[in-house]
């Protein structure tokens, strides 16, 4: 860095040495000035300054050459210049349009002060009230000195444009009267014009010649800035720029910047130029802006297509494309939205479609599902249906076999079980009897093989409680299926139905649960048949039974009663004889008192005895030995019994018998009982000279006996309840009689009761009897 | 005032013996022989025992025991029948009855419960029975002899009996034969009572 730094110097004065030598004859250096107030003016301002640059600047010759505007732009473009030094305004143009760039902005001198900025101030003569602020010169005449002129014209022009006011409309008048500006001046004061445009310092200037006299001229809307400047009606702009152009070497330009600056307001050259010399390059963006917005210079173009203008003339079109515009842009809005929306709506919609898409693909499933599912019904439905078809006939069938009441019970067995064996297409049918340890066969159909195996394979099974089957597999029979069904009879199962079948016909191992209840039904069937056999033999077994226990219900009964009846009395007895000997191993000697404990005691003894006496007759009537017996017979045994008794007490015993034939079945002594019960109670009642009717009546059905007696019959109270237990009018009676009459009655099937007639009361039983034909089976 | 035991029987024969049998000792009897009359003409804490029996038409004695409970809790009563079973007994003694006895009966006992139940009137305690004798016999009691005790008191016929412990018939009456005695009672209605008054709760 240090090195490099060190070396730059030398070798830019290398090149600056080699440079001169090369060109040691003299360099022309030219440099363009604007002359705005003439050629001859110009020159004489200038060629000061291009001798001092001369003079200092070795192995160059700068030379003044002076153009108006127009021809300074088309040596700048022919590149026929090395420097410029023009307004600001022309500049700029060749800034933008020809790259030339400003190295020093020059210092006016203006009533001694040194500045270097300048505007222009638009003046009117002193006395002209109307004419206050620049907005004031609408509808004036102005004058001013060029259109091109920048401080005579350009920058006031800004102003007014800026205010609403166009040089071009409206003013009254607009004359340009070129340079010199005191021209202006003159025709300001004269009258000529309203109000003229000259740069500023112009009327400080013509004073301090003498050529104004102060306080003749006002400055309209006169603007103080904080540097001081003269009165002015516009903005400040920068001085005059001297710049270089594109071309220009640096160096030299270097070289030609740093004398200018050097240059001291007092030096020949300075006050040739009436300058106060050179300073620092200004910044000229405030001439570009005004060049701009005049649309002048560089921006001449621009201006041409200025947006205002455009707005200004073609406002209409302007709107109308506007709104189209704006139509476009909620046009465009709307669409986005619309876009958007229908992205939003496309997107929902595949959204929906692949819902769909799987909906669809899942309900086919499940529909395909249903379909086999469906399929595998109807297969089933119509299997079904094949069954319960045959299964219909084959009920058919076993109904007619059950209600033919030509066929006799083992007609009906082997019918049926041919009917299972054929319909079902099997080998043979057979119906075995459970026995204690062993099946024996009742009924076969069909082959006589395989009887054996069958029963020896039942013997295995450890129940049989519903239907059995064992497949062929298992090699019980003969390699044959096999299926057994129980046989039910009295809730009992007495047998079992058994069906073998061949394997090829298969049918027998596919047999369906339909087919299998058939069978259940016909094994069933086959037990109500078994049951209807027995029926008549049952019928009479259970009668028995049912006998048997109202004996022994009536017999417990009668034994409570008896036990009563007994305790008693001996209850009694044992009280006063206990009470005896407790007096008497007291010492008492009361014999009388003794006594009556004694008499008292045998009392009871002596009905205790005589309760006893009825027990046997009780205890005889129980013991049951059923036969078939006359019953005139029993009539006669009884009356004989009672002869004796009933000519004691005076009582006749008549028996009036319509059939003397009439059989009974049942037990012969107990029918006397009843009778004998019921004759001693009517001789009881019947006073002594009365009468007592025994009548026997007999129908298709049953016999009836009636006893009658003349006594008082039976009092309203007491109605059924003599036939209770206990039930006794009698002093010494135990009020079994009726009781013991009824009990027996009953378990002949037959029934009794009383009523009372004109003479007394009558008992009367009925008993079902059967005819010859059945006695003698 | 001396005790005055009431006696309901509607057996007037059996009603006069225990009158007179009571007399023996000198004990004033009134007799009834119909429950119904006795019932309506009943006082409250006149009677010193209430004899009653079981068999009578009308109201029985079971529910006469009952209804004379109600309108004198305290009253011992005997309640006598001649067709004693267990139930019968059980719900007696449950009922709050003195003593349950079976006809025919030895006419010492009958005497001596009926000094026991005027006693008891007075006194709450029963000298036979107290509680740490009872306790002390059902001690001596072998465990085949409690189970068969429990069987009887369960109204089980000796069959069933032996059916339930897996014994035989004969074994059953023996050991049944042994209780009875060690318990000193000759009745199932004495030995319902025991039990109960032991803490024991036959069900039936």
């Amino acid at each position: 860095m240090m090195s490099l730094c060190t070396i730059f110097p030398g070798c830019l004065l290398l090149i600056a040495l080699s440079f001169s030598t090369h060109a040691a004859e003299i360099t022309k250096v030219s440099i363009g000035v604007l002359a705005f107030r003439g050629e001859a003016v110009a020159i004489k301002r200038w060629s000061a300054t291009a001798e001092y640059l001369s003079h200092r600047i070795p192995g160059y010759e700068f030379e003044i050459h002076v153009f108006d505007l127009e021809s300074m732009e088309d040596a700048v473009a022919e590149r026929e210049l090395d420097f410029i030094l023009t307004n600001p305004g022309q500049y700029v143009t060749f800034e933008v349009k020809y790259g030339a760039s400003r190295m020093v902005t020059m210092q006016t001198i203006c009533g001694g002060e040194n500045y270097s900025r300048f505007g222009s101030a638009v003046v009117a003569r002193a006395d002209r009230k109307d004419l206050q602020k620049l907005a004031d010169v609408k509808n004036k005449h102005l004058m001013a000195v060029s259109p091109t002129s920048f401080g005579g014209y350009q920058l006031v022009w800004r102003e007014l444009k800026e205010l609403g006011i166009s040089p071009k409309d409206d003013l009254s008048g607009l004359t340009f009267s070129g340079f010199p500006q005191d021209n202006i001046i003159t025709s300001v004061l004269k009258g000529d014009v309203d109000a003229g445009i000259v740069r500023t310092s112009v009327v400080e200037r013509m004073i301090a010649e003498g050529k104004l006299l102060p306080g003749q001229i006002k400055v309209l809307s006169p603007r103080k800035s904080n540097i001081i400047v003269p009165e002015h009606s516009t903005r400040l702009y920068p001085e005059w720029p001297f710049a270089k152009l594109k071309h220009t070497p640096i160096f030299l330009a270097k070289q030609v910047a740093k004398n200018l600056l050097a240059m001291a307001e007092n030096d020949p050259a300075a006050k040739k130029a009436r300058i106060l010399g050179w300073t620092i390059p200004l910044d000229y963006t405030s001439v570009h802006k005004m060049l701009r917005e005049l649309r002048i210079g560089p921006y001449v173009n621009l201006g041409k297509v200025s947006i205002q203008d455009v707005f200004r003339e073609h406002a209409l079109t302007i709107f109308a494309v506007m709104l189209a515009l704006l139509f476009l842009t909620v046009s465009v809005i709307a669409t986005k939205n619309a876009n958007r929306r229908l992205i939003f709506t496309r997107k929902k919609l595949e959204d929906h479609r692949q819902q769909l898409k799987q909906e669809v693909a899942s309900q086919t499933e499940e529909l395909q599902q249903v379909n086999k599912s469906l399929r595998k019904d109807i297969i089933q439905r119509e299997k079904a249906e094949n069954t319960v078809r045959r299964s219909r006939k084959a009920i058919q069938l076993l109904y007619e076999i059950a209600v033919d009441y030509d066929r006799d019970h083992e007609e009906k067995l082997n019918d049926l079980i041919a009917l299972g064996r054929r319909h079902y297409n099997m080998e043979a049918g057979l119906l075995y009897e459970v026995g204690h340890d062993e099946f024996s066969l009742c009924i076969l159909d069909g082959d006589s093989r395989y009887t054996k195996n069958v029963a020896r394979c039942l013997k295995g099974l450890p129940t049989i409680d519903d239907t059995v089957e064992i497949l062929p597999e298992h090699g019980h029979c003969n390699g044959r299926g096999l299926l057994a069904f129980p046989v039910v009879v009295y809730g009992r199962v007495c047998c079992v139905l058994a069906f073998v079948g061949e394997i090829d016909g298969g049918s027998h191992s596919e047999l369906d649960k339909v087919d299998k209840d058939f069978l259940l039904l016909m094994a069933s069937r086959i037990g109500s048949e078994m049951e209807y056999k027995d029926a008549t033999t049952e019928k009479e077994l259970h009668k028995a039974r049912l006998t048997s226990i109202a004996r022994l219900n009536t017999m417990g009964q009668m034994a409570s009663e008896l036990a009563h009846e007994l305790n008693q009395p001996l209850t009694a007895a044992q009280n006063y004889i206990g009470g005896g000997l407790r007096l008497m191993r007291q010492g008492v000697t009361d014999t009388d008192e003794l006594l009556v404990g004694m008499e008292k005691a045998l009392e009871g003894v002596n009905r205790a005895t005589d309760v006893i006496r009825h027990l046997r007759q009780i205890v005889k009537a129980g013991v049951p030995s059923k036969d078939w017996f006359k019953f005139n017979d029993a009539v006669g045994r009884i009356l004989e019994l009672l002869e004796s008794n009933a000519s004691q007490l005076k009582v006749k015993i008549e028996h009036l018998s319509h059939d003397s034939d009439v059989m009974l079945w049942g037990d012969a002594m107990q029918i006397e009982q009843v009778l004998l019960n019921l004759v001693r109670n009517a001789l009881e009642a019947t006073p002594p000279g009365g009468k007592i009717t025994i009548l026997t009546e007999c129908t298709d059905e049953f016999i009836r006996v009636s006893v009658e007696d003349q006594g008082s019959g039976i009092s309203t109270e007491e109605g059924e309840s003599v036939f209770d237990p206990f039930y006794t009018t009698k002093a010494e009676g135990l009020g079994l009689g009726l009781s013991i009459c009824r009990a027996i009655i009953e378990v002949h099937d037959g029934r009794i009761w009383a009523i009372n007639t004109i003479d007394g009361a009558c008992f009367t039983f009925e008993l079902p009897i059967r005819k010859n034909g059945e006695q003698l089976k | 005032m001396s005790p005055v035991v009431y006696c309901v029987d509607d057996d007037l024969m059996v009603l006069e013996s225990l009158q007179w049998l009571l007399q023996t000792i000198k004990l004033e009897t009134q007799i009834f022989d119909d429950s119904v009359v006795f019932l309506d003409n009943y006082l409250p804490d006149v009677a010193a025992c209430i004899i009653l029996d079981v068999r009578m038409p009308e109201i029985n004695g079971m529910d006469l025991h009952l209804r004379i409970k109600e309108v004198d809790p305290e009253v011992p009563v005997i309640i006598v029948t001649g067709h004693a079973d267990v139930k019968m007994a059980v719900r007696a003694m449950k009922e709050g009855a003195f003593d349950f006895i079976e006809k025919p009966y030895a006419e010492q006992q009958m005497l001596e419960r009926v000094q026991a139940a005027i006693q008891s009137r007075h006194t709450s305690g029963d000298d036979k029975y107290n509680e740490s004798n009872l306790i002390k016999k059902f001690d001596n009691l072998t465990a085949r002899e409690k189970q068969v005790l429990e069987q009887v008191l369960k109204d089980q016929s000796n069959k069933l009996i032996a059916f339930e412990l897996g014994i035989s018939k004969k074994t059953v009456e023996f050991h049944r034969g042994n209780l009875m005695t060690k318990l000193d009672v000759s009745t199932v209605a004495e030995l319902v009572r025991l039990s109960i008054r032991a803490g024991m709760d036959p069900e039936y």
